[in-house]
């Protein structure tokens, strides 16, 4: 049976680094506040006038210069942000245009905010499983610091950075994407919502019924940026914990699987606190767990590809390995997959 | 004290013993914060509620969960929970 595979991995960091003694400093926040919350110690900041497409297509060089492969070699691009740079074009013509990609591949832009790359595996897959290419290119790329700043609960966690996967068919039977999940539950929207410019959650007419209590707190924000953050960390927390330990243990299961099976899990990087109470309810030991959130924060959907290029720059990723990819965010939206390497 | 009360009292303190090794559950009384007595953060006392919830198979309505700031208040709750 044919199965979608990773080829390759690249990724693109702002060279602007962003530690935590500056936004605690601009928060009224004591030392350490950061870190013990989130485990974030350090960010990146993407450099005035540098935009996320760029940061994606940065990524996207490099992952088809690893493969060894052209531009010309893709069939289709999947692009993953939580924020696009222009509302038009999509962001997934404009990587297109930044390789000189000249083919008329279609250009997918995906908003599944930190799911995005989970999702975005799984279009890839179809394609791929469906005989409809033999190269996609998935970008993750999150320009989101700076939007942030602005609101006291989001500030600590963001950075940005660009990761990009190069998607293809498996040489053998054995290696590839085994088994992928996703889900989307729209009952937990009012958790975590960040607004756009032309919609004013103020607005009765906009308002969703559940964000009463959030609105009276936005009303704190500056009007900067987003019109609204808010964020219920108890509620994420819980909802993030026990779905990435179901949907891990399932994905398992359906491959025959158990987590003391896995070499590498890749989890998304959101928060120390999340992944340390589904690794202690899956009975992982951090040593196959790798991380960095503390040096990179919360880069949304880049977070896993960058993991993952960080685990194989490292020499530590060997062919036959099992890995298994969760998340979960905003939306509420999750994913997780499978795959041998 | 109640023969089924102190169970669910030793089953709590157990559960914050095997996933909260380094708290000082010894001087933890039904009436101290569980944060400020434990040195858990805020996230870290959800994931308490949800060890509290995967010991006794109950679930903890999110409107209730910052109720359960003490010892004392979570095993009043898992003692109605439980019947």
């Amino acid at each position: 049976m044919k199965r979608a595979h990773i080829l390759s991995v690249g990724s693109a960091l702002p060279d602007r680094v962003v530690e935590n003694a500056a936004i605690e400093a601009r928060l009224g926040a004591p030392p350490g506040w950061i870190a013990e919350r989130t485990g974030v110690r350090q960010r990146r900041a993407a450099a005035d006038g540098e935009l996320g497409y760029q940061l994606g297509a940065a990524a996207a060089r490099r992952a088809l210069e690893a493969a060894g492969e052209s531009a010309e070699a893709l069939d289709a691009i999947v692009y993953s942000t939580m924020f696009c740079d222009y509302v038009a074009p999509g962001s997934g013509v404009l990587v297109q245009r930044e390789l000189g990609c000249r083919r008329a591949l279609p250009a997918y832009d995906l908003r599944n905010q930190c799911a995005g790359f989970l999702y975005g595996l799984s279009l890839g897959r179809a394609l791929i499983v469906a005989g409809r290419a033999q190269r996609v290119l998935l970008v993750c790329a999150e320009r989101q610091h700076e939007n942030f700043l602005a609101y006291p609960g989001a500030a600590p966690v963001f950075g940005d950075a660009g990761a990009a996967v190069l998607m293809g068919p498996s040489d053998d039977e054995e290696s590839g994407i085994l088994e992928l999940e996703l889900g989307a539950d729209g009952n937990g929207a009012a958790i975590a919502i960040a607004g756009c410019d032309n919609v004013d959650v103020f607005a009765p007419e906009h308002r969703l019924p559940e964000l009463s209590r959030a609105l009276e707190e936005a009303e704190r924000q500056p009007p900067s940026g987003p019109k609204l953050y808010y964020w219920n960390g108890a509620e994420i927390f819980r909802a993030a914990v026990a779905t990435m330990v179901r949907s891990s243990r399932a994905v398992l299961e359906r491959i025959g699987s158990t987590p003391a099976a896995v070499d590498w899990f890749l989890f998304h990087q959101a928060n120390l606190h999340i992944n340390q109470a589904v690794m202690r309810r899956l009975g992982l030991a951090p040593e196959r767990c790798p991380s960095n959130l503390e040096r990179f924060g919360n880069t949304t959907s880049a977070s896993i590809p960058l993991l993952l290029g960080e685990l194989i720059e490292s020499g530590r990723l060997r062919r036959g390995q099992l890995l298994l990819f969760s998340t979960f965010g905003a939306g509420y939206a999750w994913g997780t997959a499978a795959l041998r390497w | 004290m109640s023969d089924s009360r102190e169970a669910i009292r030793q089953r709590i303190l157990g559960r914050i013993r095997e996933s909260f090794p380094a708290a000082p559950v010894a001087q933890l009384t039904e009436e101290s914060p569980l944060a400020g007595s434990l040195g858990l953060n805020s996230m870290q006392v959800v994931d308490l509620v949800m060890h509290i919830e995967e010991e006794f198979g109950i679930q903890v309505p999110d409107r209730e969960l910052e109720k359960l700031t003490t010892l004392g208040r979570c095993i009043d709750f898992v003692a109605r929970e439980t019947g």
